[in-house]
């Protein structure tokens, strides 16, 4: 005798999958942009938030302690809007460590040398990283990434 | 004031690049390690590779 196996319900695919309400994406999303890792220890991902915060607060620091230079936007030519601009995004992509460092005032002139200006790269790409961290804090928020 | 030579320079970037990009980057901490350790493997070879260009096209 033949037993008719019981039909497997269907497997809900990840994009069918009920999104997480958009309150729950927020607080990871604004922490992260805040403290460099702070929306990964938020999403319970201690490690991980621990080594984004060494490595993005630890390249904004070297930045700063080769007196690099922070951005303020100008316009002008197309060469000098698009770098101040793109710069400034750069460094405000820091969160409170840029915030804090402009409080306290903190200001660098343009000073010729190699040191000062990898200072001023080092500040802008770990805004830039930070971004890659708030925008996987927002994946993982959002269910598009599998925890793991 | 921290005065790194630029191959000093270079690599700290590499390190701390290659770390951020190999957690975001993957899924899995295995993969993680892997991706982090080829982002570092390239970015040193672009050192490496960019160096000696610069450093024949002074002469």
């Amino acid at each position: 005798m033949v037993m008719a196996s019981k039909p497997k319900p269907p497997e809900r695919s990840r994009a069918e999958a009920p999104r997480p309400k958009l309150s729950a994406q927020i607080p990871p999303v604004l922490l992260a942009w805040l403290v460099p890792g702070a929306g990964h220890y938020y999403l319970k991902r201690p490690w991980h938030a621990a080594a984004l915060l060494l490595s993005i607060a630890g390249m904004f620091l070297a930045g700063l302690a080769m007196q690099g230079r922070m951005f303020t936007p100008m316009t002008g030519d197309l060469f000098t809007t698009i770098m101040t601009y793109g710069g400034y995004f750069g460094d405000l992509c820091n969160g409170s460590l840029y915030l804090l460092t402009v409080w306290f005032g903190y200001e660098q002139d343009t000073v010729p040398g190699a040191v000062h200006d990898y200072g001023t790269k080092f500040i802008v790409c770990a805004g830039f990283l930070n971004l890659l961290a708030i925008v996987d804090a927002y994946e993982i928020a959002s269910g598009k990434r599998a925890r793991a | 004031m921290f005065s790194p030579s630029h191959l000093q320079a270079s690599l700290l970037f590499a390190l701390l690049a290659s770390t951020v990009m190999g957690i975001v980057g993957r899924s899995t901490n295995r993969d993680r390690l892997h991706y982090g350790l080829y982002c570092f493997g390239y970015f040193v070879a672009a050192i490496f590779v960019l160096g000696w260009l610069m450093r024949l096209g002074h002469g």
